[in-house]
């Protein structure tokens, strides 16, 4: 055999190992369905408002197939409208939330109830499949008669390094009876809740854009261990004219709970001299950022499910 | 001066396959018309040298899938930016009517090449340089474009770059082909002349 011909059959080969492999990874890569991720969500239900609910969800980069329409399983009799929008592209997937919405005299439906309470959706795909899928645990609590508020609100923040505070001045004597939020076992030692009083403003109620906690001298007063509210004893009594500061981080979860979405709420119960109790709310929310290699990570890890 | 007509014709149905003149998205001179003539072209050159023979089977080819290309739906279009299963099967025609321009070009340079000698040793030349220059950037471009499947359009987007050189080695043909013409001419004239 010539030389010709073996650079000829060398050629033709590794084209040919280009299309195969090219197209044998695409078709490994396609998804039958999109993926959804996990929401946790803790909200208030208003009165004459929509409610609004945002997912998250992984489709095939040529969007197909994608969500057509939503239903409830658990609240069957109500009409649930759907819009999604591209939220982040990757070389297969895209990334897409979708806002599933209830008009408004529906929601009104709601307000008698306790809570009404989401952890799938069955979804209808545009290749005329139907599927139950998991999307966390989603609660939403009607609105009760507003709390007498006991704080002023001073100073708030958050930072995309899955952290932020809330600064209050309390100007009334208080005793502040417990701090607790939800999905605690879920979270463990990845969020920590911190609760500090002060006389004074914090750092950060003066420069609210530095909220990194590796900038330790100046976050010290916000994120120290020792004011955990885990640790914290409860009840404790604040004098009128305190600042109260809560804040949380996020840490590293190095495991699938980072892939999800935190939209919960820590709540602040306080009594006041007269034994009136209020509950003052403080938002916790985490967005998980994804890379290629994070989407991937999650495909696989549903695959493996 | 057949010869000088049949090359003329094979210049402009390259032009017409090499080239797409577009209005918007319309393509108003579809490639089977170019086909159509490159066809009849080289069935006429057939006659100087058995591989214009040869270029002409891959013509017909070329000229049958283009005429498939007509009935395409225009929403699985191979160009577009998104990757998806509607993709793959016109990327797949697309490589395989790729390979076919390839044999077509190939024969078509190596009968110009041997028709050119011994009297024109420089068309000849330019025919084997074309010829190499074609085969090389196009076969590049087909080992590239799988990938598209599964790079990032960022990083893909170093395919454009492979643009350059495709445009210059249809440039080269396109200016091979009508020197071809030229020169061939004068030698077959000059061969009947005796």
């Amino acid at each position: 055999m010539n030389k010709k011909r073996i650079y000829l059959i060398i050629l033709a080969l590794l084209l040919t190992l280009s299309w195969v492999g090219n197209l044998t990874y695409f078709y490994s890569q396609r998804l039958a369905e999109p993926v959804f991720l996990k929401n946790y969500i803790e909200s208030t239900l208003f009165p004459n408002q929509n409610l609004e609910i945002e997912l998250y969800y992984i489709v095939n980069r040529d969007e197909t197939p994608d969500l057509v329409s939503v239903e409830l399983p658990n609240l069957e009799k109500v009409y649930v409208r759907l819009r999604t929008f591209t939220f982040n592209t990757y070389s297969h997937y895209v990334l897409k939330r979708a806002i599933i919405s209830i008009d408004r005299p529906q929601v009104d439906d709601f307000l008698g109830l306790d809570k009404i309470s989401i952890s799938q959706l069955r979804v209808h795909f545009s290749n005329g499949m139907t599927k139950v899928v998991d999307v966390g645990e989603i609660n939403y609590k009607p609105l009760r008669s507003p709390n007498q508020l006991v704080f002023k609100n001073t100073a708030s923040g958050s930072s995309n390094n899955h952290s932020g505070f809330r600064e209050f001045l309390v100007d009334q004597p208080i005793v502040i009876k417990s701090v607790d939020y939800s999905h605690k076992e879920l979270l463990g030692d990845a969020l920590r809740v911190y609760l500090s009083i002060s006389q004074t403003p914090s750092e950060h109620a003066r420069d609210r854009n530095d909220l990194n906690p590796d900038t330790r001298e100046k976050s010290k007063d916000i994120f120290d261990e020792n004011q955990l509210v885990n640790r914290t004893k409860f009840p404790i009594q604040v004098q009128s004219g305190s600042y109260l500061r809560i804040s949380y981080q996020f840490n590293q979860f190095n495991d699938r709970r980072s892939y999800d979405y935190y939209k919960i709420k820590a709540h602040i119960i306080t009594q006041t001299s007269e034994g009136q109790e209020a509950d003052q709310e403080f938002e916790i929310w985490y967005q998980p950022f994804f890379e290629e290699k994070d989407i991937k990570q999650v495909i696989r890890e549903r695959r493996e499910e | 001066m057949y010869v000088q007509v049949a090359f003329r014709r094979l210049f402009y149905g390259l032009m017409l396959v090499l080239f797409d003149f577009r209005i918007q998205s319309l393509d108003i001179l579809p490639d089977f018309i170019g086909y159509g003539l490159v066809v009849s072209a080289l069935a006429k050159l057939s006659e100087i040298h058995l591989h214009f023979n040869k270029a002409r089977i891959f013509a017909i080819f070329l000229l049958l899938t283009s005429f498939l290309d007509l009935f395409a739906d225009p929403s699985t279009n191979m160009s577009s930016l998104v990757p998806s299963d509607t993709t793959v099967q016109p990327m797949i025609f697309s490589a395989i009517a790729g390979i076919f321009r390839m044999f077509m070009i190939y024969y078509l340079c190596e009968g110009i090449r041997e028709s050119a000698l011994p009297n024109y040793e420089s068309l000849a030349a330019s025919a084997k340089l074309s010829k190499n220059v074609f085969l090389v950037v196009n076969y590049l471009w087909l080992f590239l474009m799988p990938f598209s499947l599964n790079v990032s359009r960022q990083i893909f987007s170093l395919e454009m770059l492979l643009l350059i050189p495709v445009f210059i080695a249809e440039i080269m043909l396109i200016g091979l082909v009508h020197r071809a013409g030229r020169e061939l001419e004068r030698g077959f004239e000059s061969t009947s002349d005796y």
